[in-house]
């Protein structure tokens, strides 16, 4: 079971929903993830290098039609931070469900 | 920072987790030409055994489906991850493969003891169906995910 903590690089609004975005996925191109968080290329770029830096985004390169793609996956340390993160917000929320 | 965490953030934070994740679900739909398109490079695999030298062309088959899942994933824009690791799974993939190999050997035998050629034939017709039924399964329970999400 993933050890619930927060996680300041993820915690950032874009990188979250990155982060969501991947988890069921292997793979996605830069333009989906851009289309899909209706950011800018320059926005998602900065926060998908934070999410690189930090170990937990990594990227590969490839042709389609002759033209270069860009695909974002996450790492299993991504995966690991990102799942005990999403654990630490549950258990925080939870101070609400539970009234405390 | 956490400490600026009110739960009804936390909240907020988990329900875009929510979304996010039900956009990736439905982004990782599989296609039906994509098992329709495995299916038609492993029944060629089989089928190939009905020439009678099947040698220069199943070399066709096994280069063509690797190339074909390559190009269909890298034209998708994003694709679902594989099943995880578990024993269940494992175990399917290993009986899977088994009676695959049962059917391509005891095929080939069968086509050459009897000279039966239809043998081949069918063997890939039935194993195509196979594993098309199989793709068109996994993408129901699939969609029926993606669905359950968004009634949510």
């Amino acid at each position: 079971m993933t050890k619930a903590q927060f996680n300041t690089v993820i915690h950032a609004p874009n990188r979250l929903q990155i982060c969501a975005f991947l988890t069921p996925l292997q793979e996605a191109e830069f333009q989906v993830l851009r289309d899909e968080l209706d950011v800018s290329d320059s926005v998602l770029s900065k926060h998908l290098k934070q999410l690189e830096e930090a170990g937990y985004v990594a990227f590969r390169k490839g042709a389609v039609n002759g033209r270069q793609r860009m695909w974002a996956s996450l790492t299993k340390s991504g995966r690991e931070a990102f799942s005990g993160h999403v654990e630490e917000l549950k258990r925080i929320a939870s101070v609400i469900d539970y009234g405390v | 920072m956490i400490d600026n965490v009110t739960p009804d953030d936390a909240k907020k934070s988990l329900e875009s987790v929510v979304k996010m994740e039900d956009a990736g679900w439905r982004r990782a739909m599989p296609d039906r030409w994509f098992g329709a398109g495995v299916a038609v490079f492993i029944a060629g695999m089989f089928a190939v055994y009905a020439l009678e030298d099947p040698y220069p062309y199943i070399v066709f088959p096994i280069i063509g489906l690797p190339l074909f899942i390559a190009t269909a994933r890298e034209k998708s824009g994003a694709y679902g991850r594989d099943a995880p690791a578990s024993n269940v799974n494992m175990w399917t993939v290993v009986l899977f493969i088994t009676v695959l190999l049962i059917v391509f050997f005891g095929s080939i035998f069968i086509r050459r003891a009897y000279d039966a050629a239809w043998v081949s034939l069918v063997a890939g017709v039935l194993v195509g169906l196979v594993v098309f039924l199989t793709s068109e399964n996994a993408r129901r329970a699939h969609r029926a995910r993606v669905e359950k999400a968004e009634n949510k």
